[in-house]
């Protein structure tokens, strides 16, 4: 596989700008009421580039955002959690993409509601208990609403940025 | 509004999926709750898990502060007429700590960083922790 100078510099830059989208969220976290509610910004980069670089790049840039921003704000534990919900969603995203049926901002919001799905699977995991799925329902009517928020900034971005060339 | 539908374009599709997820979540979360909640009484003990091991079982009953100290932490439990909470805990987040007050059987309050949940259970609960 080649990879291009130009394609490498578009995922390191993307790659920076989602965490910086998380860091920011991290920032405005304290004004939202109920504790552990992210708006889930990052994912608005991870779309763009499903959209606009391609599926494998956009992968890519969401694994090392995983993995760096654990590394730098984070401990084991919290790189399981947002790691599963970073797998389920991307898939879902990708599977709804290619279904070919939804726009932006249904794709986001099934990816959000995923997200959520796939923490709490882990979470569950982790303390080996089933009763942590009592709050299925609530996350994921936040999974969904966070998700078309940014679905629809994502949607905004995408239609300002899709006649660019990113990768030759 | 100017170009509200521009902006706003969500497919019918789009709907349907967002409708479909919070309906068969919704449905899973009541099949899970009523596995959950066989005898809503008022509890009878506060249970203490580490690991998902069984670590300390207080009686509601027993009114006061206590220490749940294990390797990864300290968490204060304040038992007060049937309401439990966390009062005080030594890790970051204090998620805990704002998760409330817990007075049926089968709530919870979870410490991640300490790994640890506290559920309140009946005398014969039936379930018992999943173990995967």
């Amino acid at each position: 596989m080649k990879v291009s100078v130009k394609e490498l510099a578009v995922m390191g830059v993307l790659t920076a700008a989602a965490m910086i989208f998380s860091y920011v969220e991290s920032l405005f976290a304290a004004f939202i009421p109920v504790p552990g509610v992210k708006l889930g910004l990052a994912n608005v980069i991870i779309l763009l580039a499903i959209f606009a670089v391609g599926e494998w790049q956009a992968f890519v840039i969401g694994i090392v955002r995983v993995l760096l921003s654990a590394l730098l704000f984070g401990n084991l534990m919290s790189l399981g959690i947002s790691a599963s919900g970073f797998l389920l969603s991307f898939l879902f995203m990708l599977y709804l993409k290619r279904l070919g049926k939804f726009s932006i901002i249904g794709i986001s919001l099934g990816g959000g509601a995923a997200h959520n799905l796939g923490q709490l699977i882990c979470v569950s995991i982790y303390m080996s208990s089933f009763l942590m799925m009592r709050y299925l329902f609530l996350f994921s009517l936040f999974g969904v609403l966070t998700g078309l928020v940014t679905g629809f900034v994502c949607k905004l971005i995408y239609e300002r940025v899709k006649e660019y060339d990113w990768l030759s | 509004m100017f170009g509200y539908d521009r902006i706003i374009c969500m497919k019918k599709q789009d709907y349907i999926l967002a409708g479909l997820i919070l309906i068969i979540s919704l449905a899973l979360n009541f099949y899970i709750s009523s596995y959950a909640n066989k005898n809503d009484m008022s509890g009878n003990y506060v249970v203490v898990y580490v690991d998902g091991d069984l670590f300390e079982k207080i009686p509601i009953s027993d009114n006061g502060e206590h220490e749940i100290v294990t390797k990864y932490g300290t968490n204060v439990i304040g038992i007060y007429d049937g309401r439990v909470g966390v009062t005080s805990a030594d890790c970051k987040s204090r998620d805990c700590i704002k998760m409330g007050k817990i007075s049926h059987v089968n709530e919870y309050i979870c410490c991640l960083p300490h790994r640890l949940y506290i559920v309140i259970e009946g005398e014969d609960v039936q379930y018992d922790t999943v173990a995967y």
